[in-house]
């Protein structure tokens, strides 16, 4: 018997949804060798993560925090990933956006919130969409591997911005009792810049509607519209589109603004909603997770949210047993590692038939 | 004569630093003549400096960490070979994967490593080769080195050898830009990528193991600090041929370290950290702008699985 491999025409929704459940728990199963490395028992640690992140009220709120930014940076990259141009480097766009938002927080912290925060989410979006732009320059131009000037731009604004906190901008006074001898931190931003939670969580709720609400413009954006059509044919096969008159400059560099500016938005809730200064630990890799989610779920809005609700919740989970059973912080590289190959491997199933011959 | 001796160290310290980079270069040149397009160089490299680390702490023996480190980053990168061959997955979306697995497995299992320090005998040391050595400034920089500097020297030449002048080279080449034609020709297509994107594991194994045995014989998490990424850059820099990697690369460790000179004129050591990547975009750019004006792009299959023609 021989085995022959045949591309499938179409794959129906159902299967493409029901493949991908199925690579992520594959996924989660490899995974748990992990934790017998560690000696843990991997039933016990995925309830532990399940229960955590979804079974309570804490939980679920704070698997919404971890969604906002997840959101905001894959809806971006769902639409920069279908032009065909891989940004690799959202964590420094998501930076970039929380840096200008920290100076505008900090020279103009007098002005009413109503003023204020809008201005902030602005600045945000436009840093966000600066840092990128040049990278999608550098690929229409010379081509440029856009691969690596993304993630090169990343690591540059990364040590501009320790070397920011290490010393211009590090905080001179002490917070509370406490001295902070040698531990580099910013001050905390002026309380007009704060963004409003709900009520009893840390949710701050204008990011969560505005990521929302991009993630849906997004894609009306990329589906519905003549520029969204072009990124499309760009995407599919670049020689073709701009031999059919298309322009890859202006194409990629509209992807890149709103990649670059969402991910931006991203880095302004982060910073004006959850941490409200800068310490060297402000990044937690949202900007590489929402890789992961965007290629998991970046066909439709609907699935975004549903996709990163839950891998903010795998984030939740995965940080208690981080703390409870001492594991590194590597752990979530792995499993993101983890389950891009079994999705990966999933997609094959999904594109390929197998038959007998 | 102290601007000599300055020189001397920054051509010395240049050198070593690059050595890692031109490994892991010159491998990912094989895969990407091959068309295998392999973003995970960063894991490969993190994995085989644990895995090398590990074993030469052990063992005391710095060549079976070598060894382990290049058969540890050719495990991983036979991952991404069934993806992208065997499975004709996305490259890009693979190598990224094979990145974060890659740096995640090194800092959960080199947990228990962390700021352990390799005894003296386990690591490679420079020794100077007498008499060459007393060369005045060149001596110490050429002929005052590790093993695997001298071998990574060497192996630049035999890989530029295997791919110019021999029926091999041919054959990884044309699977690169016109895999149809070798298939033709009653070569496995994919036999050829496996077999390269091997060759960039293995190397960049044995960059890693450079990192953690010889360059910096400690385990710090993280410790491959994106010098996958600029070895990445270097290959199209060189425009895939080795003989420019090597140039190359010498010419990137340099240029760093002589910013690294600054430090000690006050200048931010956060702000030079962030130098190389800054470094790694110029370098790109200028590779990219030659590769332009030549028309000598990237192999033409690259990132492409081979589909067969139906008949």
């Amino acid at each position: 018997m021989r085995l022959r491999v045949i591309k499938r025409l179409e794959t129906s929704r159902k299967t493409v949804i029901l493949v991908r459940i199925l690579s992520v728990f594959a996924a989660l199963m490899t995974a748990s060798v992990v934790f017998l490395v560690y000696g843990l028992n991997p039933v016990d640690v995925y309830s532990s993560i399940f229960y955590n992140a979804f079974a309570t009220r804490i939980g679920v709120t704070e698997s919404v925090v971890r969604m906002i930014p997840l959101l905001l940076v894959s809806s971006g990259l769902a639409l920069v990933f279908r032009t065909g141009f891989w940004n690799i480097g959202a964590e420094g766009q998501l930076l970039a956006g929380a840096m200008a938002a920290y100076v505008v927080a900090v020279n103009y912290g007098s002005l009413p919130s109503a003023l204020l925060i809008p201005i902030l989410f602005s600045v945000g979006f436009a840093a966000g969409a600066a840092w990128g732009i040049p990278p999608a320059i550098l690929k229409a131009k010379l081509n440029v591997n856009e691969v690596i000037s993304t993630l090169m731009l990343y690591y540059v604004l990364y040590w501009v911005f320790q070397h920011l906190i290490h010393g211009p901008w590090k905080a001179k006074e002490k917070v509370g009792q406490l001295t902070y001898g040698g531990f580099a931190h910013t001050e905390v931003i002026p309380e007009a810049s704060h963004l409003p939670l709900i009520d009893g969580t840390r949710i701050h709720w204008p990011t969560l509607l505005i990521a929302v609400i991009t993630s849906v413009l997004a894609y009306l954006l990329l589906t519905k519209t003549p520029w969204g059509f072009e990124m499309r044919a760009i995407g599919s096969n670049p020689d073709a589109a701009t031999a059919a008159g298309m322009s890859y400059l202006r194409t990629v560099i509209l992807a890149m603004v709103v990649s670059g500016g969402l991910a931006g938005i991203a880095g302004v809730g982060e910073l004006c909603g959850v941490q409200k200064r800068f310490t060297p630990e402000f990044l937690s890799g949202y900007g590489f997770s929402g890789i992961i989610t965007a290629w998991l779920g970046g066909n439709n809005p609907l699935s975004l949210i549903v996709t990163n609700f839950l891998y903010g919740g795998l984030l939740v989970g995965g940080e208690y047993i981080m703390i409870t059973y001492r594991l590194p912080i590597g752990v979530v590289d792995l499993f993101n590692g983890i389950i891009l190959f079994f999705v990966l491997a999933g997609e094959f199933l999904v594109r390929y038939r197998v038959v007998r011959r | 004569m102290i601007e000599a001796k300055l020189v001397e160290n920054i051509l010395w310290i240049g050198l070593r630093s690059a050595t890692p980079l031109l490994l892991a270069a010159l491998g990912e040149i094989y895969a990407e003549r091959s068309g295998i397009l392999n973003l995970g160089v960063e894991g490969m490299m993190a994995v085989g400096a644990l895995s090398s680390f590990a074993t030469a702490l052990v063992t005391g023996n710095p060549w079976l960490g070598v060894l382990i480190g290049m058969l540890s980053g050719g495990l991983l990168a036979m991952i991404h070979g069934a993806i992208s061959i065997g499975l004709k997955g996305n490259q890009v979306v693979s190598g990224l994967a094979l990145t974060m697995f890659g740096l995640g497995l090194s800092s959960v299992l080199g947990r228990v490593y962390v700021g352990n320090q390799l005894p003296v005998e386990a690591r490679f040391l420079p020794k100077p080769v007498e008499p060459l050595s007393s060369i005045p400034v060149l001596g110490r920089v050429l002929f005052d080195q590790d093993p695997l500097f001298y071998i990574s020297l060497l192996l630049a030449l035999v890989m530029w050898f295997l791919l110019y002048r021999t029926k091999y080279g041919i054959i990884i080449r044309s699977t690169g830009e016109n895999p149809a034609a070798v298939d033709a020709m009653g070569i496995s297509v994919n036999r050829v990528r496996y077999l390269s994107t091997l060759i960039g594991g293995v190397l960049a194994g044995l960059a890693g193991a450079y990192l953690s045995v010889a360059y910096n014989p400690a385990w710090i998490e993280n410790m491959t600090a994106g010098r996958g990424w600029i070895a990445l850059a270097l290959v199209i820099f060189s425009l895939w041929d080795p003989i420019r990697a090597l140039l190359g690369s010498y010419l990137f460790g340099v240029v760093e370290a002589s910013g690294y000179t600054l430090q000690a004129y006050g200048y931010s050591q956060w702000l030079l950290n962030g130098l190389p990547y800054l470094l790694t975009i110029i370098i790109l750019t200028l590779g990219a702008t030659e590769s332009m004006r030549r028309r000598m792009g990237a192999p033409a299959a690259l990132g492409r699985p081979y589909e067969r023609e139906e008949r």
